[in-house]
């Protein structure tokens, strides 16, 4: 199946990567080249329809009829929130578990199930959203109940999501066998992510089925009624849980890539771990923001379930913040690439692609995604976030920055090292993380503006325009000027990526295998010696890690208090 | 190499190796931070004036309608603007969301008075997104759902028009929806 | 790629026990979410009185 490599396989089918000495099966990576190809598709095509949401809602090109709108915007939700998220979470699974751990996929054939049922739903959904007719209303990512979309959409859904629990069952069977050949035995740390990103898209996963199969069932008409908030409720589980998969995806990307291109080790395992577990227990109580400014749900459950249990989660996410660049510095200083507070940074490999793509994903998922989140999760704070385009303004932070950069890297180092393939273009594939990131970053901050300075509603084609009204936004017209050109750029970087990663596949020359060497600073860092006398990560410094984190820290303090100070100007509300 | 890689499994006790004495601060500072911004949200319920919390009733869409009704029926009426805007008879406001308009708006209120607002939809889920006309940042959403009926107080001490738009699609006619609450002033 | 080295499980501390039972963190953290996250929601709703 899709033999593009130029690798061989030993007789048992496995082989040694020159790069990370991983030992893989030709079961597994299979299985990654097809999910991975797969949702780089799925991104043109949602990144395609970016095009034309984008230059909608920037009025001044005013490109669709309204009508047509939420058509678009349901297809461009569908394919970069959803598709392109979860092909490439079913790969990174397969490449934490077997991969890593040197093993064959399991039950390969139920993988190709799982990748086929998540293939007819993706069809169908796209199918019934395309084909709609009054009275169906375009489902956009929420189809919020009672409102009527195709019955085929809700099919399509359950379809895809069970091909997705299908085809994470290999990886778990994976991790089943591996404990039960080395019970006292850790798993690596990036495994351990990997596992724990499978537990919460099980968790996501399943209550997306327990959300969408009465909703079929009430569309096709066996059940009479179903309730709007139980709904709101239950389909968060999914809405919001898949996108704290990509959350933990995409950490443990951070750790697997920091490692392998910039020679990062981990600063510790101890730490590291509790973060995972942390997220484990926590992080899905998070689809409770969305039932902030909701009535129904009471305070306490708001609050409790909103904060990720007393913020629990966000300790986890701090953590991660910390672990991730000490890891990447202990391990140049390590290597003698250190020189100073931030040499260690400076001297790392800012022309890879796969590397940058990293490193811009933490920066903007931290200071724009990850802090915003945070915010408009308080339970008051809501109200000036919610269903604002400050909405969408974080999570194309989080996803579209965040995690769709680590993707990207990630896939430029499948390309190199799955596929066996060097990048066509040159310096294209060198600047595309920092155009797109750039790019993109701006987007998100115009809408975080237009949201929150201007109230601008999200999912609305003309708020220049409001028939039968003399109101209208028009004061935030220059910021969507910003929002519209910074959009045109942003898919243009997105393009380029898939450009270039088409290009490779197609028309790269072979890959041989190595990284380039680096070049070690004159003063690098703390010496290093192998043996037994060798510094244990802690005894390293991790003085510029500190200052990064604690500028970040502080950010988050401002931006944090600003936000409440916004909040305190809106006339009084509630006892 | 000796440092530890995220690809290799930890050998033996992995759980008694020292933390990096700035890592440790930094653990400390996290969890400072998520008790005070937990704290903070549970205490603006306390000295803070913007709280999203009242009761909510079970109420059919129908049964809403006619509660919005009975009381439009009992409000006065105002031109404000060329617009025939409900006086409230009491400190009950109502407002009805439904495809596509706002039964109960445009409103006359005064400001400073502390209304109970009742908010509620007919057919399918809809967003009473709020703003004042002469400054867009102070600008709130709540969600409006058919089968309940939620009460919140509110009070506005700026006079002036207030724009409402519904920010939850509902349907092709979405867009359209606009009302507008009149705050006067003394 | 080193080979790990099996371990007692008397030489390894309790908290390292736990983060190496990843099934039973599993089902604890699913079972955590049932009733924070949708048995709490779920007794919510069920309290909403008429109107």
């Amino acid at each position: 199946m899709l033999d593009l490599a130029t690798y061989d396989y030993d007789d048992d089918g496995f082989r040694t990567c020159g790069v990370t000495g991983l030992r893989i099966h030709k079961s597994a990576e299979d299985m990654v080249k097809l999910f991975g190809v797969t949702s780089i598709v799925a991104l043109a095509v949602g990144g395609a329809f970016a095009l034309f949401v984008a230059m909608t809602r920037w009025e001044v090109i005013g490109l669709l009829p309204p009508g047509d709108f939420y058509q678009y915007l349901t297809i461009h939700a569908w394919y970069l929130l959803i598709f392109w998220m979860v092909f490439m979470e079913i790969a990174i699974l397969y490449v934490g578990g077997p991969f890593v751990l040197g093993r064959r996929l399991p039950l390969k054939r139920v993988s190709g199930a799982g990748y086929g049922l998540m293939v007819l739903g993706a069809a169908i959904i796209t199918w019934g959203t395309w084909t709609q007719e009054l009275p169906n209303q375009a489902p956009l990512l929420t189809s919020y109940v009672p409102l009527k979309s195709p019955t085929s959409f809700y099919l399509g859904v359950d379809v895809f999501l069970l091909g997705a629990v299908v085809a994470a069952v290999p990886f778990l069977a994976s991790i089943w066998q591996e404990k039960r050949e080395t019970p006292n035995q850790a798993l690596p740390l990036i495994a351990f992510g990997a596992f724990i990103t499978s537990i919460v898209a099980l968790e996501a996963l399943v209550g997306g089925l327990i959300t969408y199969v009465p909703t079929l069932l009430w569309r096709a008409g066996f059940l009479e009624h179903l309730d709007a908030a139980w709904y709101r409720q239950m389909y968060w589980i999914i809405g919001h849980g898949s996108q704290q998969i990509n959350l933990l995806a995409m950490i443990t990307i951070w750790y697997f890539l920091t490692h392998v291109l910039g020679g990062a080790e981990v600063a510790s395992e101890k730490v590291s771990r509790t973060a995972f577990v942390l997220y484990l227990f926590f992080i899905n109580l998070g689809a409770a923001h969305h039932l902030m400014s909701d009535p129904a749900v009471s305070t306490g459950w708001r609050m409790w379930n909103t904060s990720y249990a007393a913020y629990g989660a966000v300790i986890a996410s701090m953590i991660h913040a910390f672990a991730i660049p000490a890891g990447l510095e202990v391990g140049r200083r390590r290597k003698n690439k250190g020189g100073g507070t931030f040499g260690w940074l400076w001297s790392a490999p800012w022309k890879d692609p796969g590397f940058s793509a990293t490193i811009l994903s933490i920066i903007l998922f931290g200071f724009l995604g990850g802090t915003t989140g945070v915010m408009m999760g308080q339970m008051q704070l809501n109200m000036t976030w919610h269903n604002t385009l400050a909405t969408p303004g974080h999570f194309h932070a989080t996803v579209a920055t965040g995690t769709t950069l680590a993707f990207m890297g990630l896939g430029y180092y499948v390309l190199r090292l799955v596929f066996g393939r060097d990048w066509i273009g040159g310096i294209l594939a060198t600047i595309q993380p920092f155009l797109y990131a750039g790019a993109m970053g701006l987007v998100c901050l115009m809408m975080m503006y237009l949201g929150l300075l201007f109230g601008v509603p999200r999912r609305h084609p003309s708020v220049m325009d409001i028939p039968g009204s003399a109101f209208d936004f028009a004061p935030s017209k220059p910021f969507f000027a910003v929002f519209g050109i910074a959009a045109l750029l942003a898919i243009l970087g997105g393009a380029l990526f898939v450009v270039v990663a088409v290009g490779t596949l197609l028309f790269g020359s072979e890959y041989d295998g190595t990284l380039p060497e680096e070049t070690p600073l004159p003063d690098g860092g703390a010496s290093a010696t192998d043996g037994p006398d060798s510094k244990a990560a802690h005894a390293f410094s991790m003085r510029g890690t500190f200052i990064l984190t604690m500028v970040f820290f502080l950010t988050f303090v401002v931006l944090y208090a600003l936000n409440w100070y916004l909040l305190s100007q809106v006339w009084t509300i509630g006892p | 190499m000796p440092g530890q890689s995220p690809l290799d499994r930890p050998e033996g006790d992995w759980w008694n190796t020292e933390v990096n004495r700035r890592e440790t601060l930094w653990l400390g500072i996290s969890g400072a931070w998520a008790a005070t911004i937990f704290g903070w949200m549970l205490g603006w319920t306390q000295v803070g004036d913007q709280n999203q919390i009242g009761p909510t009733y079970e109420v059919p869409p129908e049964q809403y309608q006619n509660k919005v009704q009975s009381y439009v029926d009992e409000s006065g009426t105002a031109e404000i603007a060329g617009e025939e805007a409900i006086v409230p008879a009491g400190e009950d406001v109502f407002v009805g969301a439904f495809q596509w308009g706002w039964d109960g708006l445009p409103v006359v209120l005064d400001a400073g008075e502390t209304y109970t607002f009742h908010l509620g939809a007919y057919d399918v889920q809809h967003g009473f997104s709020l703003r004042r006309e002469s400054n867009l940042s102070q600008q709130i959403s709540l969600q409006m759902l058919p089968g309940y009926e939620w009460e919140l107080e509110m009070s506005f001490d700026d006079p002036g028009t207030y724009h409402v738009v519904c920010n939850e699609f509902c349907g092709t006619g979405h867009r359209t929806m606009h009302g507008k609450v009149f705050v006067r002033g003394d | 790629m080193a080979e790990g080295t099996d371990t007692d499980a008397t030489d390894v501390p309790w908290p390292q026990q736990l983060l190496e039972s990843e099934w039973l963190l599993a089902g604890a953290a699913i079972l955590f979410f049932t009733l924070s996250y949708i048995v709490w929601g779920l007794i919510d709703l069920l309290a909403i009185p008429s109107g």
